[in-house]
């Protein structure tokens, strides 16, 4: 049974707005440790404003997306547009992958259906799933009622077969799965089709260590291919957004945000990023060397930023693999709202820029909890002083805790000294 | 064996240095019509406009200031960009005429000198200039001639400026006095312009709009398109349509 967990920001509706100044999560994703925090800029909270960052995090079996956003702050109401955005795209990026698990692992998880109509959710259970337009025809959201449909209907497909040919009908037991759908619990009766997937390779485009791009072919068909997930999954928020705005009576402009996701493979290491807009995703690599994985396009002007809600959105996406030789794995991820990236990414001297990230890291592994991880990292996001940066700071921290060979193991967080000395055998 | 702590030292965690200022030009138009009570009250402006930006918790950081004068020349009388807190009033004195044109050059030497941009590995760069230009009349060519021949193509070339280089994120034009013409401040604008009146009071409350609206522009995110956007119009100032 595939499991999983969705934190960070709750999304903004017209119920309400709920958006804290401050905020941070943690959990552990296969061998990662996942810490991610948000604070309010010194501006936004000595004006009364709102923080306008957002971030989510969310895991099922062996696939980790991760999303920040920055709301830009001549909209009031852009925090709404942040926060649906990394909700999106979070789910975005792990619904194509869910029914596919890694080589060789049986899986009972079965994507259903978010078809409310056909489906509905046990009423125990917090209903959580990504919101799905009321649709009328000719409208974004009756566009992506076919992207959905037609994944209904794969579903559906794949179900009977499962089922030998007997007619699909909802199971009677649940499991929410990281808000991407509904998930049948165990179920003896019902064995699973082995669901294999080959070793992911790189498809269209590749991310190397100088952040460029080069082009490859996919060397199998089979294999999801990452780039195009990661795009699908911008492509879908920003028409989510347009229909969120209508929702709450806003133009879409009024939810102009910035968006960077990272969809990662805890078990391989393998994954894609995609980002529109300012801020950052770096890698650290096991020998210490600190690379922004992936260079957006750049507006050139600190007061200005491409942001998803632009109709020509697609012409500023970056996407990219993550792709690292074996020797020097990357071995922590980082991914950064411009309230940081504006802090980091301008000196000339690269040295301090890989020892931040080397010291994040390192005090994330160090501290004696998961809670004191987030809260260690929320604090700093709050109060280390830069002149001139006021803005909202959010920062995601993805790092490998177990079987790094970067001469820096230290303990993980909330784990015992002997847990490493295990680890040395 | 190694001397690190076994626990963690967020206090050892610190982003590289470097500072991002937010140049603000004030180009004061010191032309022989100015004489007397106004440009005494532009130096009394000035000197509150320091105090109150230098006051200002985010701004007093920040923001370095320029003064150019303009009149039968021009020229940047604080000989650069100076920190606000800085920043000493200089004397001025009104004569001869309005060569706005001649600012404007002025200007955008100083903004290729004094302004960063900002590069990825670099140095962080400054934020895109604020420009504000307080003239009590029409600009003019070397005989005293009102003129647009002039100050247009200087302005234009001000404005409209490859990608990478430095450009003003707004130009807001004042007039005071009588003579002031709503057609061509506007023009001379980035889209907003005042009028007012010639007496002190008018000067303060020019001043203090100005040292508000800096505080908005360093506001991230905000918009550089108009920091006036959501400040309302101080009394004794009219905002031109």
């Amino acid at each position: 049974m595939l499991t999983g967990f969705v934190i960070g920001d709750r999304g903004l509706g017209a119920s309400g707005d709920t958006h804290p100044f401050w905020v941070m999560a943690y959990a552990m994703a296969g061998p990662y440790l996942v810490v991610g925090a948000s604070a309010i800029g010194q501006f936004h909270l000595a004006q009364g404003l709102p923080r306008d960052d957002a971030f989510v995090i969310r895991a099922v079996g062996p696939w980790l997306a991760a999303a920040v956003a920055d709301g830009v702050g001549s909209r009031p109401f852009s925090r709404y547009g942040a926060t649906y955005a990394v909700e999106a795209l979070t789910a975005l990026l792990l619904r194509p992958l869910v029914h596919k698990v890694t080589p060789g692992e049986k899986s009972v998880a079965r994507p259903l259906s978010s078809h409310r109509s056909r489906l509905s959710p046990p009423p125990t259970v917090e209903e959580t799933e990504l919101k799905i337009p009321v649709v009328k025809k000719g409208s974004t959201a009756w566009a992506m009622g076919i992207v959905l449909g037609e994944w209904t209907k794969k579903v559906e497909e794949w179900t009977r077969k499962v089922l030998g040919g007997a007619e699909f009908s909802p199971p009677t037991e649940f499991r929410q799965a990281a808000s991407v759908g509904w998930w049948t619990l165990s179920s003896t009766d019902q064995q699973p089709e082995e669901v294999s997937l080959p070793d992911q390779s790189p498809a269209s485009v590749v991310a190397n260590s100088q952040g460029k791009t080069a082009d490859r072919s996919p060397s199998n068909l089979n294999e999801p291919n990452l780039v195009e997930i990661v795009k699908q999954a911008f492509r879908e928020t920003h028409l989510g957004l347009r229909e969120h705005a209508s929702r709450l009576d806003l133009a879409l402009a009024d939810l102009s945000c910035t968006a960077l996701a990272l969809l990662l493979n805890v078990e391989t290491g393998k994954g894609a990023v995609g980002q529109v807009g300012d801020g950052a995703i770096l890698g650290l690599t096991a020998r210490g060397e600190v690379l922004e994985l992936i260079h957006a396009p750049d507006t050139g002007d600190p007061q200005r930023t491409y942001t998803l809600t632009k109709p020509n959105f697609e012409h500023y996406l970056a996407v990219g693999i993550i792709e690292r030789p074996a020797a020097d794995p990357f071995v922590a991820f980082y991914l950064m709202t411009d309230g940081l990236s504006g802090d980091l990414l301008y000196s000339p001297q690269h040295e301090l820029l890989k020892d931040w990230a080397q010291k994040v890291d390192r005090n994330l592994r160090l501290s004696p909890s998961l809670a004191q991880a987030a809260a260690g990292m929320l604090h700093w996001l709050a109060t280390y002083q830069v002149k001139g940066s006021w803005d909202d700071r959010t920062l995601v921290v993805i790092t490998q805790k177990e079987g790094r060979s970067d001469g820096n193991r230290q303990p993980a967080a909330g784990q015992q000294e002997f847990a490493v000395a295990t680890d040395d055998q | 064996m190694t001397n690190e702590s076994t626990f963690p030292d967020w206090g050892a965690v610190q982003p590289p240095p470097g500072e991002r200022h937010l140049p603000v030009y004030l180009l004061l138009d010191t032309s022989s019509s100015m004489a007397g009570a106004p440009i005494q009250s532009v130096r009394e402006g000035l000197e509150q406009f320091q105090r109150e930006v230098a006051n200002d918790p985010f701004a007093r950081d920040v923001v370095k200031v320029g003064v150019i004068t303009f009149a039968s020349d021009a020229q940047l009388v604080t000989g650069g960009l100076v920190p606000i807190s800085d920043f000493q009033p200089p004397q001025l004195v009104a004569s001869g005429v309005t060569r706005l044109d001649l600012a404007f050059k002025v200007l955008l030497e100083s903004m290729d000198r004094d302004v960063r941009h900002p590069v990825k590995g670099g140095h962080k760069g400054d934020w895109r200039p604020v420009v504000f230009i307080l003239t009590d009349g029409r600009p003019t060519d070397e005989n005293g001639h009102e003129t647009d021949r002039l100050w247009r193509p200087a302005r234009d070339a001000v404005i409209n400026r490859p990608k990478g280089m430095n450009k003003p994120s707004v130009i807001v034009a004042v007039g005071c006095g009588p003579d002031v013409d709503d057609e061509t401040l506007k023009a001379i604008s980035t889209g907003t312009a005042f009028r007012m009146g010639s007496d002190e009071a008018a000067f303060v409350a020019l001043f203090q709009y100005l040292s508000r609206s800096i505080t908005s522009s360093v506001q991230p995110g905000g918009d550089p398109e108009d920091p006036f956007a959501n400040m309302p119009t101080p009394p004794g100032l009219v905002r031109i349509p």
